[in-house]
């Protein structure tokens, strides 16, 4: 796995690149785009905690591709959107254990805030736990936790 | 002066003009003052005062008045 950071990480708190969420007003009305580029996009799902629909778009050479759209206006991914427009909104690392990488993360120095106190369960990931933390100079960066080493993309 | 700053940051952080905050602008009032960008509120003013807030302030500083009080800017004030 690659660590990040490079300093002071234990073991079990390395962290590997999973995908990019993508910030989308429609994923019905955007997922062409990814198809048509080589992915192949799941269906919607709802993610009430969080306000937002989900959609994993996975190809065998690109990396893993969240589309995610707003269920709400209330939901920080809406105001996202009136600001930037559809883009990157998150990078989402894997773990294998959530707190110990946010202690190596907290000892390596690094500035942050978890969004929630608590891991959550992805609706996306099946299985997996996740934490949103902001990171300043950087912006919205999630930790899922994985029992395993993430599953490798897909084969269209 | 702390209270100034305060502004100064929220301002910034949230893409809006100093005059349209006054000390009940809160994360209920303004559009822009979200779940995400609260935090980019907190880190902001963290690192402006050199402090550092757990989790039950984090929750708790969710308008201006809150968090000038919290850094002692409503005593600064009265002491004017």
């Amino acid at each position: 796995m690659t660590q990040l950071p490079t300093v002071g990480v234990a073991a079990g708190a390395e962290l590997s690149f999973h995908h990019v969420g993508f910030a989308v007003a429609s994923i019905d009305e955007s997922r062409n785009f990814f198809e048509m580029s080589g992915y192949v996009c799941s269906s919607a799902v709802l993610d009430k905690d969080q306000g937002v629909y989900l959609a994993c778009c996975r190809s065998s050479e690109k990396p893993i591709i969240e589309l995610v759209q707003p269920a709400t206006t209330a939901s920080p991914c809406s105001r996202f959107l009136d600001v930037n427009g559809p883009g990157p909104y998150h990078i989402c690392y894997a773990c294998s254990n959530i707190e110990e990488s946010l202690t190596a993360l907290t000892q390596s120095a690094l500035r942050y805030k978890c969004i929630t106190s608590e891991p959550r369960r992805s609706v996306l990931f099946t299985g997996a736990s996740f934490v949103f933390l902001r990171v300043p100079k950087v912006g919205l960066v999630e930790l899922l936790e994985v029992s395993r080493e993430p599953e490798p993309t897909r084969v269209r | 002066m702390i209270r100034q700053r305060v502004l100064s940051i929220l301002a910034s952080v949230l893409g809006v003009s100093e005059t349209d905050l006054h000390e009940d602008s809160s994360t209920e009032s303004l559009e822009s003052w979200d779940s995400v960008r609260h935090l980019d509120v907190i880190l902001a003013i963290e690192e402006e005062f050199d402090t550092e807030f757990d989790e039950t302030a984090i929750a708790e500083l969710t308008s201006v008045g809150a968090i000038v009080d919290r850094l002692g800017g409503g005593a600064e004030q009265a002491r004017r």
